[in-house]
Parts: structure tokens; sequence; C-alpha cells
């Protein structure tokens, strides 16, 4: 897997390259800010684009309107935006175009190297890697609870899972349960929210990322319903 | 001292008064039961028959007026005894009879006779004097004439004397009443004219010092009238009008110079020396005909004044003109009455205008008095409407004055004086019927009154519109100098929070690029040591690397948390809207947001946000609260951002309480922050100017 850094932040660029290639992936380039990266990108073909959300020269959201551009302009590479606070609202404007090869993480995950790989693996496979703080802050949210005390507590730890991005393999796994128990608590779930049963992965991150985030907990994809 | 110099002159005055009324009633008293007394002299008798005669003859004309002559043909009764009558005891006895026989003599008390004539003087039966002349006419006849004393008028009639002494205690009292008022003036000329007045009464006296000073003070009067109607008013023509009454005042000293018939009767003047009936009648003639001018000239600058006194003024100076007509036009009677002789044509009720003329002037000054007491309330008004500063003080100052002149001078500097349009006034370039008072605020001067000149005359009047027009200053300079000073602390205020913010938003950026970053590299590297030496089989090293890496996170969470409370991206990328879901995305209860502005400028947004964060923060914290809400919303110019919960209450703005940071944030922009907080939630209300 290649990718590309970009952080405006040397330490970060540095142990960042160094811990990536220490679990074999290979870092194309690294960039301090936006300048260049969208040729890079085009030129070097990385799986994933590892972007920090703020940058130079305003530090405030460079990263994530460099994202969305690179994704616009390049069909099937990974993006990767880390940053510093959890705005779910970023997550959503991500996501709003398809959740395949999407992720948004709080840059401390990297410290726990493994999880950060998986996630970003997902990424490289057109998966998606929502940040935990992000998903909880929509289930959390005081104004879904009357449609979601409908699920279990098991199909809401099930609910999280998936809203990260997680496989239903990957859930089956970390809730140590076997795969078929894990692909009926998620049916189960995609039909008490009123979501398409057999969407993939990814649809299934940004139709659940979305459920969440309306307010009134209706379905915001109900054109899809079937 | 001042004090007591007055009320010793007010003491005399009254004394005066008292004395001249008990007079006046003891002689008018006294007077109806005596009969005159002996007035008649009797010239040195020459034994030349035509001078006697022609003397007596003109005595006769002179005395024409008090004295009846009666012509009696006695040649056939007494022609031959008279005659016959060659000593003094057979005159004596043979006019005995004659007077025997007209029955009119009580005593004789004189008489003597020469060759040709017979003369006798005495008493009659109403106890006047009588004198008998006979004379031998050249053919032969006896003529004998009778001259009886006609009872001669009373010299000070019972309603003159009423009238003079009604005028005299006018004067004492309005005398009284000016120095009770607080006047800064003395009330010596008032007091002038109550002795004028009642010197009238002097001419009671047989007493040649009472008799000519009673003649001669009462015509000051109109001096005192002259000076007291025109005191309010600067005018050139004022100095001619007093003049004319000192001129007519002179007059009248002066006539008594004149021995005149028609004071035959009456005690002698101090001053008579010269025999001359003609000039005592003009010289009095003309003395009322200055009077008569004096007054002309006091109705023409009264009635100039009219237009410029104030409201106040305006029935005194009424009063004034009615008196000073009157008074002319009894002048200028009284001028025609010496002209033709005292008495022979209206002397009485010219006498009585004139007096009651005079009797008017305390009246007028009383009424000044009065009316200035009356206008207070305007004064009051004068006050509410400086508190309420409409159309400003000069219009202000002009009502209560009831006098479109006033003028209010404002000072900046403690010495010149400014008018309306910051043209500086000068004293000395003021009309003649204009004065400067000023303003001070304790020793500094601030500004200054041009008046009509009256107003000098109602000290207790311009002292409080001074004072009121001062307050009025002083609470204008004051107004200003609080907002310079508001304006000020709000300006610093505002510095304080955006040297606040500023600091805030540096110690986050060092965090986040320093600290925060190094955290993050320092974590990598512990899991990158610790893949190691789990690699190396080093499994008690990899575990004490995974639990320091731990702590490099919580570090960083903690690091986090601390940046949280300032300004979010998402306010400067998304808005307001969005930065406030976010905020109500990290509340425990349910949030309901309405945002229904956007395209604010920064620091309004930055602001509102402080308010729903601060908001939210305190519901989430104390309110207890099942359900929260976010409203904000522009209105007329302002920002309204409202926070309500439906929790226990008790939030409040004191000190101490987490608000009072935000409502010194948000009253920085100029607006307001209230809390309204009961049983039945909270709701927390900022308002911020938006234009």
């Amino acid at each position: 897997m290649r990718v590309i850094i970009v952080d405006d932040s040397a330490l970060i660029r540095d142990g960042l390259a160094n811990v990536l290639s220490d679990g074999g992936v290979e870092v194309a380039a690294t960039f301090p800010d936006a300048g260049g990266v969208l040729e890079a990108v085009q030129q070097l073909q990385p799986d994933v684009l590892v972007v920090d959300i703020r940058m130079p020269p305003n530090f405030e959201t460079e990263g994530l309107e460099l994202a969305l551009e690179v994704r616009r302009q390049i069909d099937g590479i990974g993006i990767l935006v880390l940053s510093q606070h959890i705005e779910t609202r970023y997550a959503v404007e991500l996501i709003a175009e398809g959740a395949s090869g999407v992720g948004y993480l709080l840059k401390d995950r990297v410290t726990n190297i493994d999880g950060f790989l998986d996630a970003l693996n997902r990424v490289a496979s057109g998966g998606s890697a929502i940040d935990p703080t992000v998903v909880s802050r929509l289930i959390g949210q005081p104004g879904k609870r009357g449609v979601l005390d409908r699920l279990t507590a098991r199909e809401q730890e099930v609910l999280a899972l998936m809203a990260e991005g997680h496989s239903n393999g990957a859930i089956a796994d970390r809730l140590i349960v076997n795969q078929r128990t894990a692909e009926t608590h998620v049916s189960n779930i995609l039909m008490k929210l009123d979501l398409p049963p057999d969407a993939a992965v990814d649809r299934r991150v940004s139709a659940v990322v979305m459920w969440l985030r309306s307010h009134e907990g209706a379905n915001p994809l109900g054109d899809v319903d079937e | 001292m001042e004090h007591l110099r007055i009320r010793l002159v007010l003491a005399i005055g009254l004394v005066t008064g008292v004395v001249a009324a008990a007079g006046t009633v003891w002689i008018a008293a006294a007077e109806d039961g005596l009969p005159v007394a002996e007035l008649v002299r009797v010239e040195t008798l020459a034994d030349d028959p035509s001078v006697l005669g022609d003397h007596m003859r003109w005595s006769f004309q002179a005395l024409g007026r008090h004295r009846a002559v009666t012509e009696v043909d006695i040649s056939e009764r007494f022609g031959p005894a008279l005659a016959a009558a060659v000593d003094a005891d057979a005159l004596n006895a043979t006019l005995d009879a004659v007077f025997e026989d007209i029955g009119r003599v009580r005593f004789v008390r004189y008489a003597n006779r020469g060759p040709n004539f017979a003369l006798a003087i005495g008493v009659g039966e109403s106890g006047f004097p009588l004198e008998l002349f006979m004379e031998r006419a050249p053919d032969g006849r006896l003529n004998l004439w009778v001259i009886t004393e006609r009872p001669s008028p009373p010299r000070l009639p019972d309603w003159e004397s009423t009238m003079v002494l009604v005028a005299g205690w006018l004067f004492i009292g309005v005398s009284v009443a000016t120095w009770r008022s607080g006047s800064r003036r003395h009330p010596w000329v008032e007091l002038l004219g109550a002795g004028a007045v009642l010197s009238t009464v002097l001419v009671l006296s047989s007493s040649s010092w009472a008799y000519t000073f009673g003649r001669v003070l009462p015509a000051a009067m109109v001096l005192v009238g002259a000076w007291l109607l025109l005191r309010a008013h600067r005018h050139p023509l004022r100095a001619w009008a007093i003049g004319a009454a000192g001129a007519a005042v002179a007059a009248a000293a002066v006539a008594p110079l004149t021995r005149d018939a028609a004071l035959i009767g009456h005690p002698e003047m101090l001053w008579s020396i010269v025999d001359n009936s003609g000039l005592y009648s003009v010289l009095l003639a003309g003395s009322a005909a200055l009077t008569a001018l004096s007054m002309l000239l006091v109705v023409l600058v009264a009635v100039g004044q009219l237009s410029k006194a104030s409201g106040w003024l305006h029935a005194p100076i009424w009063l004034g003109i009615v008196a000073a007509s009157v008074w002319a036009i009894a002048a200028t009677g009284s001028s025609f009455d010496y002209s033709l002789g005292e008495g022979t044509w209206a002397g009485g009720p010219l006498r009585a205008a004139a007096l009651g003329s005079a009797g008017l002037v305390p009246v007028v000054i009383g009424l000044r008095l009065v009316t200035a007491r009356w206008d207070r309330p305007e004064l009051a008004g004068l006050v509410v409407d400086l508190g309420a500063a409409s159309g400003g003080l000069q219009s202000a100052v002009v009502k209560a004055l009831e006098d479109p002149s006033v003028q209010v001078l404002v000072s900046l500097d403690g010495e010149r004086l400014l008018g309306e349009h910051g043209q500086a006034v000068a004293e000395g370039e003021l009309p003649a019927d204009r004065s400067l008072t000023r303003i001070r605020s304790g020793e500094r001067l601030i500004g200054g009154l041009v008046h009509h000149s009256a107003l000098v005359d109602d000290p207790a009047r311009l002292s409080a519109v001074v004072a009121a027009i001062g307050l009025a200053l002083d609470v204008n300079r004051l107004n200003e100098e609080v907002t310079a000073q508001l304006e000020e602390v709000q300006a610093s205020r505002s510095r304080i929070i955006e040297a606040g913010d500023a600091a805030r938003r540096r110690i986050e950026r060092d965090l986040h690029d320093g600290a925060q970053q190094r955290l993050v590299a320092l974590g990598m590297d512990l899991q990158r040591a610790k893949r190691q030496a789990e690699s190396k089989g080093e499994g008690e090293l990899a575990a004490m690397l995974d639990s320091a890496t731990s702590d490099v996170r919580r570090a960083i969470e903690e690091i986090r948390s601390v940046s949280r409370g300032s300004l979010p991206s998402l306010l400067a990328e998304r808005g307001l809207g969005a930065a406030v879901e976010a905020l109500a995305e990290l509340s425990p209860i349910p949030v309901r947001t309405e945002v229904a502005s956007d395209g604010l400028p920064a620091a309004l947004e930055k602001t509102a946000y402080y308010v729903v964060a601060e908001g939210l923060t305190n519901v989430a914290k104390h309110a207890q609260a099942s359900e929260a809400s976010v409203s904000i919303h522009q209105d007329e110019g302002s920002l309204w951002v409202v926070v309500a919960d439906d929790g226990a209450g008790g939030a409040s703005l004191a000190p101490g309480s987490g608000l009072q940071g935000l409502e010194d944030r948000v009253v920085a922009t100029g607006g307001g922050l209230s809390v309204h907080s009961g049983p039945e939630g909270t709701t927390l209300t900022a308002v911020i100017p938006c234009e």
C-alpha cells in the first residue's frame, strides 16, 4: 500500500512515516501543506491520502478542502482525514457523496498502530473509517433515543461498529460472536431503522451516519427505502 | 450690620407713620371745636386816608378769597354821630353802637381813626376776626365796610388726610415687604416715599417749620414715583423722567420764597422773602407741569418696556402706566389750576387724583413682589423642562421667564462666555436694559444668563433660575464626562476581552502545534518501541511501553479538553448555525436549535457562539433539565440569542456566577444579557446590537 502524508508538523509526518513503514506501508511522499499535493497524487497514484484537517495558511479546514478536492478529481483513492478535534459535521460532509474510501479519525488514533493500520486498510480497500467519537456523539444524541431504544444493547454496539465502517466479519471478531450472529444483528438493525437491508459496507456507513445525523430520527434516505 | 441699618430705617419709617397718623387725627379732632385763631395783622395806619384806603382795598382784593366784604351805608344812621365824635371815647361808643346795630360783633379789640376814617378790629359772633372800616367819602357819604373772615376751608380735608395716611402706610408696607422678600436692594426710596406722602399732614401745624415742610416735602412724591416706577427699566428716557421730577421738586421747594396772598391766613413760610403773588403761582404751575412731563416720560418708557419684559412683569407695568397716566393728567390740571389761582378751578379732585396715583406706586412695587412669588410654579416648570431636556436649555429658560430675549451662555474654559452659536458675549456690549448674571459651579465659571435688568429686582427668581441653569449645565457636563468615561470603559472592556481571546488562541495554537503534536509523535514512538520489544520477546517492556502510550493518550485528551472552550474552526468555516449544532450535539440533553440568521459579522457570531456555549454548559452542569432550546434571530438591529431550559432554575448574573464573564463579553459589544430563572426553568437572553 502506498500513502501520501500531508501534515504541517514535521514530527507527525516523520513519526507517521516511521510507523507506517514499520507496518509495511510505503510512504510515497509527505507534504507540509496542500501545495502540490493534487499533482503528486495524480503522479504517484497512492492508495490513500492521509491528511491533517488543520493546516497552513489559516489553520482552519484546509485539509478537508484538499481531501474533498482530491476525491472529486481522482476516482478510487482513499482519503483519511486526521483531526485534533472531532466535528461530526465534517465527517458528514466527507461521506455526503459516499463513504467509500473515506476515513475521519482523531489524530491520536495513530498512537494505536494496529487500529490505525486497520482503519487505513479499510479506507484503502474502499471501506470507511469513522472515528468512534463521531459515532458515539451521533448515537448519544438524546433526540435519537426514542428510536434507538428499540434496539437491544448488543444491537446498539453493532450499530456503532457499523457506523465506524467495520464489516460484518470485523464486527463478529470484535464482539467475539460468530459471523452469522453478527449478520443477524445487522439485518435486524437495518430493519428497525428502515434502512436498505443488503447495502454494501461503505453505503451502509453513510446510510447509518445520515440516519443518525437527521434530527427527527427518520430516514434521510427514505427514497431508497424498499 | 446691614440688616440692623435697614431695621433701624424701617423703624423710623414706622414711627413716622404712626406719629403722622396720630397727629392728623388729633389735629383734625381739635380743629372741629376751635375757632380759627387771630390771623389778621394790622398794618401801620397812615394818617393819609387815601393811602390807607388803597392799602385796604388791595388787602381786600387779596383777601377776597377768604373774606367776605360787606359794604353798608351808615351815613343816615350814624353819620351825624360819627361826625360828632370828637374824641376816642365818643368814637368807640359810636362804633359800639354801629356794631350793635349790625349785630355781628362780639367785641372790639382795637379801634383807630384818622380825620376821614375809622377802623375797628374785633371778633365776630362766630369767633371769626372781623374788621370794620369807615371812610368819609369826598362827597360826604360815610361808607362802612364790614369785613368778616370767611370760615377758611380746612387746610387738609378729611378725605385728603385719609388718602395721605393710606398712601403713606402703603409705602411703609411695601418697604417692609421689599426687605422681607430678600431683595438685595434697600427700601430707602420706598421709605422716602412714605415720608414725602406723610409730611403732607404737617400743613395742619401752626408752626412755621412744620408748615413749610408740609408744603414743600410732598412735592418729593413725584421724584419717588418716577424713580420707583422706572427702576426696573434701563432706558435713555429714564434719566429725563427723573430729571423732570427733580426739577418739579426744586420748583416746589423755591416757591415759598415768594409771599403769596393765597398763603395769608396760614403760618408764614420759613423762607418767604419776596412779596410777589404772581411768582408763587408760576412756580407751582411750573412744578406741576414738570411733574406731568416726568409722568408722561414714565408712561412712554413703561409702554416701550412692555414688549421686552418677562410675562410676570406685565401686570405691575400696566398698573404703573395707569398710575403715571392719571398722575400726568392730574398734574397737567394742577398746572392750569395754579395758573388760574389755587383752588379756583378743581384743586380738590386734582389733588386727590395725584395723591391716588402716588398711592398706586407702592401697590405697583408690591404687585411686582407678589407676581414674582406667584410665578414660582414656572420655576418648577423650568426644572422639569431642564430635566426632560426637550428643546434645549435656552427654550426652557425662555419659557420659565416668559422672556424671549433671554440668552443662556456657556463657558467652556471658565473665562469666556459663549452664546448659542458659539459667539463670545461680553458684558460691556449688552443693550442698556439687559443684565448679565454669571453662573458658577463651585469656583468655576460654567455659564451665564443675559436677562432683562428688571430680574435683578427679583433676586429669589434670578437665583432660582440661575441655580436651575447651573444644575442643567453641570448635569450636561457631567453627562458628557460620564458618557466619555463609559465609552472608554466599554472600549477597554472590549480590549480586555479581545486580549483574552487572543491569548487563548495563542495558547491553543501553541498546544496544538507544540505539545499536542509532540505527544502524538511520542505516542507513535512508544508504540514502535513496544512493537520492537514485542518482536524481541520482551513482553514486560512492551507492556510498560503500552501503558506509557496510554498515559500519552490521556495527556492528549486532557490538552484537548483545555482547548475545547475556544472557538471551533467550524464557526469560522461553516457559520454560527453549524457551530451551534455542534454544541447541541455535545449536550447530554436534547437541544432544539433554531438559528434564523446568517451572514453576520464574525465578531457578532463569535459573541453569539459564546452565549450558546456558556448557556448550554450551564444547562448541562446545573439545570437538571430534560430539554433545552437555542434560538437565534435578528430583530430591528439586534441579534437575539436565547438559551432556555425546563430545569430547576437558580441561574443568576450575580458576581461569581459563571455567567458574569459572559455578561462582560456581551456588554462589551454594547448589548445586554439577562437571566430569568425560576422553577419552570431558566431563560438566558442576550441582545447584541448588529448594526
